[in-house]
């Protein structure tokens, strides 16, 4: 079995090896005590005596995620042990490079992934411990007096809210669920529309004639040039007119018109090749056809993307939403005002915004995973054979 | 045989006027929108980039002033220097941005355990609010306390620049790590695009390379970058209008970054257009704002049409050949 | 054929959502009573008490209901500047101090000398209502008011021998209120003396950290007796040796006594934040983290800012009511307002909320139990007015800049400063 055995290969795995140790234990440690500090926060209730009430049961889990992080640790390294001494020996370099890309990949998505979990761990935080450093390992971010209070806050179910929303019952309307419907609302409504307009207008651009095309287009990325801030005024003055204000049409119609999306799904369509139309019209599909079966299902990862990204920036259109809202019918407010109503004027109480931050992002990160399904994997498989 | 080529090269093409209907049908609801909320509000910026600023909120009594705006913009220091850094931010960040993306959709086009996973958590930066992403890299390259502060004193001992002016303290590099902020937030959208159209690229092409007995590098640089030009086009484009509209990134991390002396006039070093523009903005000057706007349309525009004159010359130089 | 099914499900809850969520009309009250619509940015606490208010005021004022309608502080800039370009104002909002300029330059708000101010303006704090005075005019009233003090961390004062140790001192509950204020220096040279003990390089604790921008630069400049503009607003002084004196110290702190930790450089932790991890000994903070920094478990005392040429002094923040030029009934406005702002009624505010009175009236009738708020009280006595210009925005722009150039060692003092004033002279004072 070791009868040429490459001490240099073997040093290497050695050094991958305690790379990868190291990886695993940190990230399932951190992971683990994440774990642990969630359920502590969930198991004590609200106030700052049940912070502390927390802290000291996650001090009690201690060897609990700190075992499991080492368990897994201890497995991992068997299986690839087991794995690297049963490959033959010409196998091995591949074997190692395969392991230095997963430990790369997993580092990328460590650094990527770390605004995530650093929001994560900042919205269990008690009020005035944010920005607190621990002294002997700043990386150490998971809270050690973790509540979910921030949370309450936001949904409206603390104690405060519950006795300021019994005084009166449309202010406690005003609440987190409200602006939450309202913005998916509104999101999917324009995503939807903005993603059909802009596929029907990229297929001219990108594969069928018009006089003038070319000059068209230019003109339509031009405009693109000009920030959109120097259109809000006129496109307020606009809505107002047409009695729009406050409502949620006001919220999306100026920007149903997106060129960046055209621009990204003509550029997209370019590189579905024209013969595959030419066949489909061959066998006597009509335009529509030839749309919807042709086109459509090859340019879906992009059709998606582009629905993705379009209910993305209506969710947290701040600025735009703020001005047609109407505040004084708080039923229409949505998400990112409503979440801007937390932001008091010398509040930097970092640890509700990011609660209020988790909250907009988790029906996002949700569509993310459902979709990133179909646009990545693609229908082309078949669709492209000659 | 794969054809590429666009429209006009075809020959099956029977070109009718029903056809230029039924295409006109299809870009109407776009151009019914576009024309309705896009149009009036160009020319009345336009418009307004001739007038001072108004006195009152009715905009209604505003007062002519012609070319002045335009004028001021010509001995406006810091408009130019705005610039200046916008187009060393576009020569960073795009190229940076398209090889991280491309190098990524790469990377997991293979078969890879786990590549879903992969994947989405790329892609997942893009969703975060931006000035979330702000506040957690000044807090990661926060002097003494910063993440990369920690790492480079356990690294390097105390006195290390990170450790005491901070990548965003120094007015020669707080434009880098803007950039280096921004490229991992986006470089997920830009691995999506290629990924996409990588898996529109056949295997048959690349088995007909490999029986010519071309090398990976080879089919990398004639095979997969053109077919991939059209994305890269794109990203180049959107690149730099997005650098040209860049704002909440630097409202987020500098406020205009670390100042600097320049010819006795102090400048901020991370003042981009964006932002110079939104300052104008929020004082209520629309009329110069506006005039800035259109400024900044005029000379992306001349360079884009420098840039298609010294491209069609080469192209036309490359057929002479 | 299961995804199909989960994407039929998703398109028919999204219809369902469609019919029950999309309408956006609302109940008006059919009351019969004239409606004053109230902009405000309160949070939740201070929205019960304004709705008690508004209670008594409407017992008296039978004809009228106030309709108090909250918009974010976070832009509410532009959603007011938005509102009023389409005419669709409120009759009165509440905006931040610096905006009420802004809006009297460009003819929105109504000048209160003509609703009868005069009589009542002696019982305001004069340093809040400085704000609301526009060219000799007042057009607004000060609803909330604050300033700036010095805190600082009680450990590390006795690890630098500048406290005694634990057992003599008890916690802020016990100790009388003037051992907090004796403990700090008393001028600036002191401060440096101070300074040069607490600060320890090789453990990256300072003595001090600043913020620059020119608001809270406004305490130095306070304490030297310089002033942005003239009186009556149409010359810039910032040129002027006391603020060339003010700038010139602030800049030896940080470069030629090293006892400043760098905290105004873009990218770096905050004076807060330092504060709170304790590496910074002392900060200049507001009212408004006095909470937080109890809940952080911080040993801190508040004191007075160290006294210049021109004694102890201290910007201004904090907001103020105006009343709308569109509005219909602005008598009645403003009996509300005065009525909201009188001394009565901010006692009931300040001590159920902790904040600072603005009605003179107030100032006696008002006992917090918090002693560091009395401190802040005594601080306030002594603050400087707030330059009033039509755009503070702009006056920060070209300010900050160059006091960040003298920081950094780019530029003397003299030279920043006097480019700076022909700035703010050119653009912002003579345009």
């Amino acid at each position: 079995m070791s009868k040429d055995l490459h001490p240099g290969r073997v040093f290497a795995f050695m050094i991958l090896l305690a790379i990868m140790i190291t990886l695993s234990y940190v990230i399932s440690g951190q992971l683990f005590k994440f774990g642990a500090m969630v359920f502590s926060a969930f198991t004590t209730g609200e106030g700052a005596e049940s912070a502390m009430k927390a802290g000291e049961l996650m001090l009690k889990l201690t060897p609990v995620h700190n075992g499991l992080a080492i368990i897994v640790s201890i497995v991992l390294t068997i299986c690839v042990v087991q794995r690297f001494l049963r490959t033959k020996n010409e196998m091995r370099g591949a074997f190692l490079k395969r392991m230095f890309l997963y430990e790369a990949l997993a580092v990328g998505v460590v650094v990527v992934l770390f605004p995530f979990f650093w929001m994560l761990c900042t919205s269990f935080k008690p009020s005035g411990q944010e920005l607190v450093i621990s002294k002997t390992n700043p990386f150490d971010i998971v809270p050690s007096e973790p509540t979910l209070d921030n949370f309450r806050r936001v949904l409206k179910t603390d104690a405060a809210s519950v006795a300021a929303g019994a005084l009166d019952p449309i202010e406690n309307k005003k609440n987190f669920g409200t602006y939450f419907l309202n913005s998916l609302l509104v999101a999917t409504t324009a995503a939807f529309l903005v993603t059909l307009f802009a596929s029907m207008g990229a297929y001219v651009f990108s594969k069928k004639e018009l006089p003038y095309k070319q000059q068209m287009f230019m003109l339509l990325l031009a405009t693109m040039m000009i920030p959109g801030m120097m259109f809000m005024v006129p496109q307020f003055f606009m809505v107002c007119k047409m009695g729009l204000f406050g409502t949620k049409w006001a919220m999306f119609l100026p920007h149903l018109a997106s060129v960046f999306g055209i621009f990204m799904l003509k550029q997209f369509m370019d590189t579905i090749p024209d013969s595959l139309i030419e066949a489909a019209q061959i066998d006597g599909a009509s335009e529509w056809q030839v749309f919807r079966v042709v086109i459509v299902p090859l340019a879906l990862p992009i059709i998606l993307t582009l629905f993705l990204l379009t209910f993305l920036f209506h969710w947290s259109n701040f600025l735009w939403q703020l001005i047609v809202t109407n505040f004084e019918n708080p039923l229409s407010i949505t998400l990112p005002v409503g979440l801007a109503l937390f932001r008091g004027q010398y509040t930097s109480e970092l640890g509700l915004i990011m609660s209020a931050s988790c909250f907009s992002i988790v029906p996002i990160a949700v569509l993310f995973l459902f979709a990133q399904r179909y646009f990545i994997e693609g229908m082309t498989q078949g669709a492209v054979k000659e | 045989m794969i054809d590429t080529t666009n429209r006009e090269g075809c020959t099956l093409a029977i070109r009718t006027s029903q056809d230029t209907a039924v295409a006109a049908g299809f870009l109407s609801p776009f151009m019914l929108l576009f024309g309705t909320f896009l149009i009036f509000p160009i020319f009345y910026s336009f418009y307004l980039s001739f007038f001072g600023s108004p006195t009152d909120y009715s905009l209604s009594n505003l007062e002519f002033v012609g070319l002045a705006n335009y004028k001021r913009i010509m001995t406006d220091f810091q408009f130019w220097w705005s610039l200046g850094v916008t187009a060393l931010y576009g020569v960073i960040s795009i190229p940076l941005g398209i090889c991280a993306s491309l190098a990524l959709a790469l990377l997991l086009d293979n078969k890879l355990f786990g590549k879903s996973f992969f994947r989405s958590a790329f892609f997942l930066p893009n969703v975060l609010d931006m000035l979330v992403v702000g506040v957690i890299w000044t807090l990661i390259y926060a002097p003494k306390f910063g993440a990369l502060a920690q790492i480079t004193t356990w690294l390097m001992g105390e006195n290390n620049f990170f450790n005491t002016t901070g990548l965003l303290g120094s007015p020669y590099t707080a434009l880098l790590a803007v950039v280096i902020a921004m490229v991992l937030k986006g470089a997920g959208f830009g691995m999506v695009l290629f990924l996409a159209a990588l898996q529109n690229i056949p295997e048959a092409v690349y088995e007909a390379a490999d029986i010519d007995g071309a090398s990976e590098w080879q089919k990398f640089t004639k095979i997969t970058v053109p077919l991939l030009r059209p994305i890269i086009i794109f990203m180049v484009i959107t690149g730099v209008i997005g650098s040209l509209n860049a704002f909440t990134e630097i409202y987020a991390m500098t406020s205009g970054g670390p100042q600097v002396v320049m010819g006795g006039e102090t400048v901020g070093s991370t003042s981009v257009a964006g932002y110079y523009l939104f300052k104008q903005f929020d004082s209520g000057n629309y009329g110069y704002a506006a005039a800035i706007s259109y400024m900044l349309l005029i000379i992306t525009l001349g360079i884009t049409w420098l840039q298609q004159r010294i491209a069609t010359r080469n192209d036309a130089m490359e057929a002479k050949k | 054929m299961k995804e199909r099914n989960l994407i039929i499900i998703a398109v028919i809850a999204y219809l369902a959502l469609v019919f029950v969520g999309w309408d956006d009309s609302i109940a008006t009250s059919p009351d019969g009573r004239t409606i004053l619509t109230f902009w405000h940015t309160y949070n939740d606490q201070e929205e019960v008490i304004l709705r008690e208010i508004i209670k008594k005021w409407e017992t008296g004022n039978p004809k009228f209901t106030i309709r108090p309608v909250r918009i974010p502080f976070d832009g509410h800039k532009p959603k007011l500047r938005t509102a009023l370009t389409v005419g669709q104002g409120p009759d009165m909002a509440r905006v931040d101090w610096s905006f009420v300029c802004e809006l009297a330059r460009k003819n929105a708000v109504v000048d209160l000398g003509t609703l009868g101010f005069e009589t009542i303006r002696a019982q305001y704090l004069p340093a809040a209502i400085g704000s609301c005075n526009v060219g000799g005019k007042f057009y607004g009233l000060p609803d909330q008011s604050n300033c700036v003090a010095m805190f600082y961390n009680r450990q590390m004062f006795r690890d630098a021998g500048l406290l005694p140790p634990q057992a003599e001192t008890d916690s802020a509950a016990a100790a009388p209120a003037d051992e907090f204020a004796n403990v700090l220096p008393k001028t600036w040279e002191e401060f440096i003396e101070f300074g040069k003990k607490l600060t320890d390089e090789s453990k990256g604790q300072y003595a001090f950290a600043m913020l620059n921008t020119l608001w809270w630069n406004l305490t130095f400049l306070n304490t030297y007796g310089a002033r942005i503009v003239s009186e009556d607003g149409t010359k810039c002084l910032i040129d002027s040796d006391a603020a060339v004196g003010a700038v010139e110290m602030m800049a030896s702190l940080f470069a030629k006594h090293k006892i400043e930790a760098g905290a105004w450089r873009p990218g770096a932790i905050t004076p807060e934040q330092g504060f709170v991890n304790g590496k910074y000994a002392m900060i200049m903070m507001g009212p408004w983290n006095l909470a937080k920094f109890k809940n952080a478990k911080m040993d801190f005392g508040v004191g007075l800012i160290p006294a210049g040429p021109a004694g102890t002094s201290t910007n201004v923040g904090g907001t103020d009511v105006v009343i709308f030029k569109g509005s219909k009934y602005a008598e009645a406005c403003y009996s509300f307002l005065t009525f909201f702002t009188n001394a009565e009624n901010q006692v009931r505010w300040c001590t159920a909320l902790n904040q600072l009175p603005i009605n003179l009236g107030a100032y006696d009738l008002v006992k917090f139990e918090d002693q560091h708020l009395m401190t802040f009280m005594e601080q306030m006595k002594h603050a400087g007015p707030n330059p009033v210009v039509k755009d503070f925005g702009l006056l920060e722009d070209l300010v900050n800049p160059e006091i960040e150039a003298v920081l950094s060692g780019q530029k003397n003092a003299k030279e920043a400063l006097g480019s700076a004033a022909k700035k703010v002279q050119e653009r912002l004072l003579d345009s």
